[in-house]
């Protein structure tokens, strides 16, 4: 193999992921439902346990149907556990996520606790339609950076 | 000259896009592929079948909207040899690179 060949193999993997970043666009409520999927098992903790149960159902339900749906719309499903430049973010939500859980178990047998509940699975569904958002936008300018073409 | 973690297997342009595509991607569907790596459904089928006995691609049927279809995934050999080998082509790159400017 020589230079050209080498240069030339490397500029089809560039234009590769250049088309990847054109497909790899996810509409406002595919985020929107990855936040309210979180935002509903976060809430959950601190309902009673048949409502709990229910908001546990849907929230999982929804995870589900947003595998589903990215693969039906996109003909692929990209996870968020990305290696990258995404991975970071990645790290930053889990531990937002871990806090969350946290809180919720630590308020659920005080005064007042279903509404704090659901103001923390406000909170939560709010920061995860963000980071999905900005999760998008860090992964396409990866793919697109990498596109010498 | 050689370099460490060229892959004779991924060396086709076509092979290598492919395994570019699902590198990036959980998995993706047979027709995505054929779109977005430009080739023919025959084409990418042969393509496929040797990455597969080679180990770096995993094929996965499943039924959507009432049709078959092929799913495919890059395994954890194929990701860590897709990972070698463009190493070695941006080795092969800059070293040119530096000689040239040596010169």
């Amino acid at each position: 193999m020589d230079i050209n060949e080498a240069a030339t193999a490397l500029q089809g993997v560039s234009r590769t992921q250049g088309k990847l970043a054109e497909r790899a666009k996810w509409p406002l409520h595919r985020h929107a439902m990855f936040g309210l999927s979180e935002g509903l098992l976060i809430a959950a903790l601190s309902q009673p346990i048949q409502l709990r149960t229910a908001m546990i159902v849907v929230g999982l339900a929804l995870v589900f149907v947003c595998i589903w749906d990215d693969r039906r719309r996109h003909g692929m499903f990209v996870s968020g556990w990305q290696k990258g430049a995404t991975r970071p973010l990645m790290i930053a939500l889990v531990l937002f996520l871990v806090t969350m859980v946290c809180t919720g178990l630590y308020v659920r047998n005080g005064d007042g606790m279903q509404t704090i509940g659901l103001i923390i699975g406000l909170v939560t569904f709010t920061v995860c339609t963000a980071a999905s958002v900005a999760w998008e936008r860090i992964y396409r300018a990866e793919l697109l950076r990498q596109d010498l073409s | 000259m050689t370099f460490a973690g060229f892959d004779a297997t991924l060396h086709p342009p076509a092979r290598l896009q492919i395994a570019a595509l699902l590198a990036r991607v959980d998995d993706a569907e047979f027709a995505t592929i054929r779109d977005i790596v430009e080739v023919s459904d025959s084409v990418l089928s042969k393509h496929l079948s040797v990455l597969v006995e080679a180990g770096y691609v995993k094929l996965r049927k499943a039924s959507q909207g009432g049709r078959q279809r092929t799913w495919v995934s890059l395994s954890r050999g194929g990701r860590s040899a897709f990972t070698k080998h463009m190493a070695a082509l941006q080795a092969m790159v800059h070293s040119a690179q530096a000689a040239v400017s040596v010169e």
